[in-house]
């Protein structure tokens, strides 16, 4: 069964591990729009990766599509902050003027 | 294209308009935020790219480089998160600081003393205008008394925001009054409350409450609305706390600022009182006083002889107490003048060594009807000295009398006499009863007396003291006491022997 794991996807999942638990120590300083978006966008990615390695023993093709709709997500997430982050500087610069 | 591939193009779309982004808006954000994101940006778009791929015919050659690529995102968003925490720690510092600087606009150059409404009023309008809001009201709630402040120079005349009927216990107010914490709405539709439906329907769309804090509790409340929709949690509830807090500290000096001074204005006008009622009595009193003695003298000067011994004895008495009492009424005049500056002293050079030794021969008979030893240590030769010679008489006379009378039988008193630099140092000790520490402080205080005083001798206003160290520093002299509970009291004058008019 082992065999089956993708020892490229372990390391990611670590690694995505880490990244959590000090995005989770540090949750008190996330506190700005874009940095939660940023923090779910994570989230999904995550969990995609924890979908993509379970795809090798259950339902493939089903888990395989969550896996990427969830990186749809999180790309998604990613433009919306930044998007967000546009609107938010133009005001600021149209507040210094 | 299978549906995977439609979500991975769909990602990659995602990304290019990210990249799209963070090269157009050049001026934005974090320089190391901006290359952090590009760098997961580039890594996501090649793991997508290549997972396209690798559902086509050369798949399987590239696909050791996705594996390394899949490896790189969670790193990507490691660097981004650091860089946001780090960002987010920054901004805590930015966000106090600006909110120091918003409380030092509202509190700065407020006047030391004015009227509390006035005071309000402009807090409320530094507040509003600082946070570029559309109107504001105080409500300040005292033990029993209740004050209604309403602000609208932003707002309609119509829009009354905290309407005078309104009891404040029914709404969402006394929440911030009992847990002491801001209350921010940023839309008033979403509260039920009455009173915030009752300030949506004057077209207010945000408002937030606070607490005007002191160190031992709350005076009131300040709202501040906005008519167009206002996130507060921008500014951040430590402004309204830290604000709240300042006014109220504010607030409560001013109010007692105004208590302080009520409360002098009022012990000066008891004083002033106090005095001209003390002048007019000593006036009014003086010349019936004169005729009185007149009369005794004349009855026991022409009459002595046909009246009995009892009757003497009484006219004696009499006559005494009519001359205490005219030593009171003068020393009272001369204190109400001296406090008034009314006062004039005529200067003139006089030979100390002279007039010591006439006030001790005046004062020797007392002091060996006491049975207090008089005992005097001036210099042979001392320079003339320039004073106002009745008004010496008076300092000398009075110390001399205070130590004779407050000295027990067998004690001793003495007056030493000698000149220091420019000055002439007259000191009189004795071995009376003495003032205790508690005392000494206002031992030159009108009407003062000590405990220990009055129950040795009941008889004393308070007043000589008092005349003396006033006479002394018209003379520009001092006057310094030294003494010991139970063992007696060094009074010493110092005085200029030439006065520079």
């Amino acid at each position: 069964m082992l065999e089956l794991l993708n020892p490229a996807e372990i390391v990611s999942l670590i690694l995505c591990i880490t990244v959590m638990i000090y995005a989770l120590a540090n949750l008190r300083e996330l506190t700005d729009y874009m940095t939660k978006l940023l923090m779910i966008s994570f989230s999904c990615v995550f969990v995609g990766l924890i979908f993509s390695i379970m795809e090798a023993f259950y339902l493939p093709n089903l888990l395989n599509l969550i896996e990427h709709t969830l990186f749809a997500i999180a790309a998604f997430l990613l433009a919306l902050g930044c998007r967000h982050q546009i609107l938010l500087n133009t005001k600021s610069n149209r507040d210094l003027k | 294209m299978n549906l995977v591939s439609f979500m991975d193009l769909l990602a990659i779309a995602s990304l290019l308009y990210v990249l799209f982004v963070l090269t157009r808006d050049l001026d934005a954000g974090l320089h190391a935020f901006r290359a952090a994101m590009g760098f997961l940006v580039a890594v996501f778009m090649v793991y997508l790219v290549l997972n396209i791929l690798e559902r086509t015919r050369i798949g399987v050659a590239i696909d050791p480089y996705g594996e390394f690529v899949e490896i790189l995102i969670p790193v990507g968003y490691l660097i981004l998160l650091s860089i946001s925490v780090y960002a987010g720690k920054e901004s805590v510092v930015v966000a106090r600081g600006r909110v120091l600087n918003a409380i030092n606009t509202i509190t700065e150059k407020l006047p030391v003393r004015q009227d509390p409404k006035l005071l309000w009023k402009e807090l409320l309008l530094r507040v509003i205008d600082v946070m570029e809001l559309d109107g504001g009201f105080m409500y300040l709630a005292d033990d029993k008394e209740t004050i209604r402040v309403n602000h609208k120079w932003k707002l309609p005349e119509d829009v009354d925001l905290l309407p005078a009927d309104l009891d404040i216990a029914d709404t969402i107010l006394s929440r911030v009054l009992a847990t002491e914490e801001p209350l921010v709405i940023e839309h008033t539709d979403s509260m039920p409350d009455q009173f915030i439906q009752t300030l949506r329907k004057s077209g207010i769309t945000s408002a937030a409450f606070f607490p005007l804090t002191t160190e031992t509790r709350v005076l009131g409340v300040m709202g501040v609305v906005s008519r167009a929709h206002r996130r507060f949690s921008d500014v951040g509830l430590d402004l309204f706390r830290m604000l709240g807090h300042h006014l109220g500290e504010i607030i409560l000096n001013n109010k007692l600022l105004n208590e302080t001074h009520d409360r002098t204005s009022e012990l000066t006008e008891a004083l002033d009182t106090k005095k001209r009622f003390l002048s007019m009595i000593s006036h009014e009193l003086r010349d019936p006083l004169t005729v009185v003695k007149g009369a005794l003298f004349l009855i026991k000067d022409e009459f002595s002889g046909d009246l009995d011994e009892e009757f003497k004895k009484a006219i004696e008495v009499a006559v005494v107490n009519s001359w205490k009492l005219e030593k009171l009424v003068d020393e009272i005049l001369d204190l109400s003048k001296l406090d008034a500056g009314k006062i004039k002293l005529n200067f003139t050079p006089i030979d100390p060594v002279k007039e010591l030794g006439h006030l001790v021969d005046e004062t020797m008979s007392a002091s060996v009807q006491k049975g207090v030893v008089l005992h005097t240590d001036i210099q042979n030769t001392l320079s003339p000295i320039e004073v106002d010679r009745y008004r010496f008489h008076q300092v000398v006379q009075n110390l001399l009398s205070n130590a004779i009378k407050y000295t027990p039988e067998g004690g001793r008193v003495t007056i030493q006499a000698r000149e220091e630099d420019e000055n002439i140092v007259i000191i009189v000790t004795d071995t009376g009863i003495g003032i205790g520490k508690e005392d000494i402080i206002y031992i030159f205080d009108m009407f003062y007396r000590t405990r220990t005083a009055i129950d040795t001798i009941r008889s004393g206003s308070g007043i000589g003291l008092a005349i003396v160290k006033e006479i002394v520093n018209l003379h520009g002299g001092d006057i310094i006491v030294e003494s010991t509970l139970g063992e007696g009291s060094v009074f010493t004058v110092t005085m200029p022997r030439i006065q520079l008019v």
